[in-house]
């Protein structure tokens, strides 16, 4: 049997075709990302990859996708209409929802019901019902969703249920708990989830059937998977539950792509895609992850999710001249020349011609302009004149007073997509990356040498090692705050001046080095043009494994399914006894509520992990016990985590 | 005139003796020779309350007997508070309370005095505080701290409730939480959550003053 991993994240969708049994990799391939329609592009490297392996769709036994559109969803601000019913919160805008706070939950409407409980998991005021009626049947109407989120429901979900069941008897639109999603406190964090959650649901959804129903065409029976934020997968019925848990699986299938690679237990992951540069760790073959929960675009969530570090430079960074003259890499994201005179044929004709190297042009990102007439101009003229340089625009809107103004305003909300050279330009000129047009990125890069006053060779180098010292800045600040703890902030900005210094070389006749103890796993089509050189920075061994370009489509492929369920035992003093949470189980004695939390736990987690479509399910059990000298044990955190391979027996009905 | 050790041994023994009479006389002579009121209030007083606490132990006295020793020593209190001489702290706002099921408030109130002593605004929740109560009082007053007392092993574990309500509402971070009383430890502390701990009333305005500062 083979499987068909994808990742959809960046500028590329890749794709690989793996045999089940040896992890060989048959055939791989690339296809733009499409962001307007996700799927177009996930199809197309399928059908590339299909063609380039010559394996019969019957061989296909798993299909596995890592894809930003979660997050690309969320930070775009789309999604369905939510009806959040909250529980038992006197303080709304602890919840984000009160105009003094930055942002408002994106929530179609709101209800505040009375009810909820307290830390000990005792009610802390009855659910008010007639409250919830009256709320459901208010919004029903009006919503495509509800999230429901009630105070400390990770110690008794109770209030949470009732109010589900009360919508599920009078429709079938999807109700999401924060109990559900989220094991631990924090009502806003668990709120934030849901209701995102229940936002994207319809957006996950549309995508699965439309690469389902593309599988189907290709004759795939393939069980379809998702990859999760910390790596694991989850099959589409799952995924539809708990949408949310995509967001970060671009890096998570990146790093557990890279750790395979390498064949390492302690590593150093990067990722040098178009837009950022991911660099997360691996040690003792466990991927670092997040326990607190990803943030997304401003949002904190409580989704696990791999601990990734983005640095905002990579193969689309822009590069430009300061008003000092100084050459400078990113951290602004661009269109590279080479790509850009693709989709706009006259581009060249324009270099040529305004001896500019920089062009703006309409984003298609779709966003509602809230249509003052000027803004409605402005992004008219920017549209209709395809690719045009600032200067140009100016001319154009010479009777516009405000239109620096304008410019900033619509290109700090998004409006705007920015054209220019780039890292992936000088690649093309170096014919390192044959997808593009040459001559446009030839044409760029000779304009801004010319301008600095050396040639396209110099330039090239330049870049380069700006390129490498930022990464290798980067990635020794992370090492070191990854270890060290600081007492305050003054001794912590010191120690990074020192690793400037000591990585830059700029210390004069005293040489001092960086020694990073783990190997660096290069990922990513670019990989082999800067890690080798940051890693002889850092005195470190640089790993460019076979394939390393389409690492993060084998990180989607090889992960396993998990479910992972979350308890605390407490020992109450005043009656000695031991409640087990979420839903206060009483045990006089510490053992029996042992044995009792960990029988739930593997219970609770086998069905759901045989739910998201494991086989040969085994589980790992993390026990965290509060012993206080004097006065003995307080309390135990245990997770039980259910993991398995995906199980390869066709799709679930 | 008395002497600086005849003044505290007066004020010891007048709290032991739970007389309020001879520990206002005491207090008086304490203030009239210029003894710093804190430590009238610690080396006198409280050395009284501590001996009080072993007879109880021992089986040697009774609650009766320790509650005229506590009215003695709220007494002297009272007239040694104007007499306190601290130093302004770094300003903020402090919830206080003696933790749901205790009510033992002594403790809790020398402290509550030097805080106050040092210009920090107290909120004074009392005694036998329900947890529910401290966070929103802390919402109400949009106090930076919360400071709980607890001198009960059975009661002290509430503590660990308020800070889990803090954690769950997201105020956990931007509101420190110190905690004090004879059972609590360093370790105890750190056990559930707390920022910060002190044995005593003058080592509590200087914590206070650290988790003010963010250090
Ligand atoms: C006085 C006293 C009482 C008085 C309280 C009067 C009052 N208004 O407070 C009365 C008579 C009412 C009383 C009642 C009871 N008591 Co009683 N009581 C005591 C006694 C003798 C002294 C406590 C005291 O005031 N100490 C002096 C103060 C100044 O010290 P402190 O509280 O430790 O405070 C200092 C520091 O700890 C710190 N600090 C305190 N709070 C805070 C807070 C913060 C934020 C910080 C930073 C620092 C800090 O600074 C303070 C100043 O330096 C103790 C015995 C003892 N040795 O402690 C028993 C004791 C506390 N009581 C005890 C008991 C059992 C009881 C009763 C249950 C008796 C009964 N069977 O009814 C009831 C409890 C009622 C209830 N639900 O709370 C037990 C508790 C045992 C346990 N399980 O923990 C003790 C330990 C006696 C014993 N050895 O058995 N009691």
């Amino acid at each position: 049997m083979f499987g068909v991993g994808i990742s959809s994240g960046g500028s590329f969708t890749d794709a690989v075709i793996m045999d089940l049994k040896d992890w060989r990799v048959i055939a791989k391939a690339k296809s733009p990302t499409t962001y307007q329609d996700f799927s177009l592009g996930i199809i197309s490297s399928l059908d590339k990859v299909l063609l380039a392996s010559q394996i019969p769709a019957d061989q296909v036994g798993l299909v596995s996708l890592a894809t930003t559109l979660a997050t690309n969803a969320i930070i775009e601000g789309r999604g369905g209409r939510i009806g959040l019913i909250l529980i038992g919160i006197k303080h709304l805008e602890l919840v984000g929802l009160k105009p003094e706070t930055a942002r408002d939950l994106p929530v179609h409407s709101v209800a505040s019901i009375v009810g909820g409980h307290g830390p000990d998991g005792i009610e802390a005021a009855p659910l008010d019902v007639g409250g919830v009626r009256e709320a459901v049947k208010h919004m029903l109407g009006e919503v495509d969703g509800f999230a429901v989120s009630g105070l400390f429901s990770v110690r008794n979900p109770e209030h949470e249920l009732t109010v589900k069941r009360m919508i599920a008897q009078t429709c079938s639109k999807p109700v999401v708990c924060g109990h559900e999603l989220a094991g631990s406190l924090g009502i806003y964090e668990r709120t934030v989830t849901a209701v995102l959650n229940a936002r994207i649901i319809p957006i996950i959804e549309r995508l699965m059937k439309e690469v389902k129903g593309a599988l189907a065409q290709r004759g795939i029976s393939a069980p379809l998977m998702l990859v999760r934020g910390d790596g694991a997968l989850m099959n589409e019925a799952v995924a539809l539950e708990r949408a949310i848990e995509t967001i970060q699986s671009g890096p998570a299938a990146s790093v557990i792509g890279g750790k395979f690679l390498a064949s390492k237990d302690d590593v150093v992951v990067m990722d040098i895609g178009s837009t950022t540069t991911i660099i997360s760790t691996v040690k003792a073959g466990t991927v670092k992850t997040d326990e607190s929960g990803a943030t997304i675009s401003g949002w904190k969530t409580r989704v696990r999710a791999v601990d990734a570090d983005a640095l905002g430079n990579g193969g689309d960074s822009r590069i430009w001249i300061d008003d000092a003259g100084r050459l400078k890499v990113g951290p602004r994201r661009v269109m590279p020349l080479a790509f850009a005179s693709i989709d706009f044929p006259t581009l060249k004709e324009k270099i040529a011609k305004s001896g500019s190297w920089e062009f703006i042009n309409a984003s298609k990102a779709m966003r509602k302009v809230d249509g003052s007439e000027l803004i409605n101009r402005f992004i008219g003229t920017v549209s209709r004149l395809e690719p045009i340089t600032l200067d140009g625009l100016k001319n154009e809107l010479s009777d516009v007073p405000v239109v620096d103004h304008l410019f900033k305003t619509l290109d700090e909300a998004g409006f705007i997509a920015r054209i220019g050279l780039t890292p992936t330009d000088l690649m093309h000129i170096k014919g390192l990356f044959p997808l593009g047009d040459i001559e446009a990125a030839r044409m760029g890069a000779e304009l801004l040498a010319k301008t600095l006053g050396i040639t396209a060779e110099e330039l090239f180098d330049r870049v380069w090692k700006i390129m490498v010292h930022k990464i290798t800045l980067r990635l020794t600040e992370l090492q070191n705050s990854g270890g060290a703890s600081y007492s305050n902030s003054a001794d912590q900005s010191a120690v990074i001046g020192v690793l400037e210094s000591v990585v830059s070389g700029a210390l004069g006749d005293l040489k001092i080095s960086c020694t990073l103890n783990s190997p660096i796993v290069g990922i990513g089509a670019p990989a082999h043009l800067f890690i080798p050189q940051v890693a002889k920075e850092l005195n470190t061994e640089a790993i460019i494994p076979p394939n390393h370009e389409v690492g993060a489509a084998i990180g989607a492929l090889i992960g396993n399914v998990a479910s992972t369920s979350e308890f605390l035992i407490k020992k109450e003093m005043a009656t000695s006894n031991f409640v087990v949470f979420p839903g206060r189980h009483v045990f006089t004695e510490l053992e029996p509520a042992v044995e009792f939390t960990l029988k739930m736990g593997k219970e609770v987690s086998f069905a759901q992990a045989k739910r998201a479509g494991a086989a040969e399910i085994e589980f790992r059990v993390e026990r965290k016990d509060k012993v206080v000298p004097n006065l003995g044990f307080m309390w135990s955190e245990i997770k039980v985590t259910a993991t398995g391979r995906p199980s390869l027996e066709g799709r679930e009905k | 005139m008395a002497t600086k050790e005849e003044i505290l041994a007066g004020l010891a023994k007048a709290v032991i003796d739970g007389d309020v009479d001879t520990a206002k006389k005491w207090a008086q002579a304490a203030i009239d020779s210029n003894i710093d009121a804190f430590e009238a209030l610690t080396k006198g007083c409280q050395q009284g309350m501590k001996v009080m606490g072993d007879r109880y132990s021992a089986g040697e006295a009774y609650i009766p007997e320790i509650m005229l020793s506590a009215d003695a020593m709220y007494t002297t209190m009272d007239m040694l508070r104007p007499h306190l001489k601290a130093k302004a702290v770094a300003p903020g706002t402090i919830v206080m309370g003696v933790i749901e099921g205790d009510v033992h408030d002594i403790g809790k109130n020398i402290v509550k005095m030097m805080l106050e002593a040092s210009s920090v605004n107290v909120v004074d929740l009392g005694r036998d505080v329900p947890i529910a109560a401290f966070v929103d009082k802390v919402k109400e007053v949009n106090a930076n701290a919360i400071g709980m007392s607890s001198l009960m092993t059975t009661c002290m574990f509430k503590m660990k409730d308020v800070v889990d309500m803090l954690v769950e509402q997201g105020l956990k971070p931007k509101v420190k939480v110190m905690v004090g009383g004879a059972p609590i430890s360093e370790e105890f502390a750190k056990s559930v959550g707390a920022d910060g701990y002190a044995p005593d009333a003058a080592e509590a305005v200087k914590v206070f003053e650290k988790l003010m500062r963010g250090a």
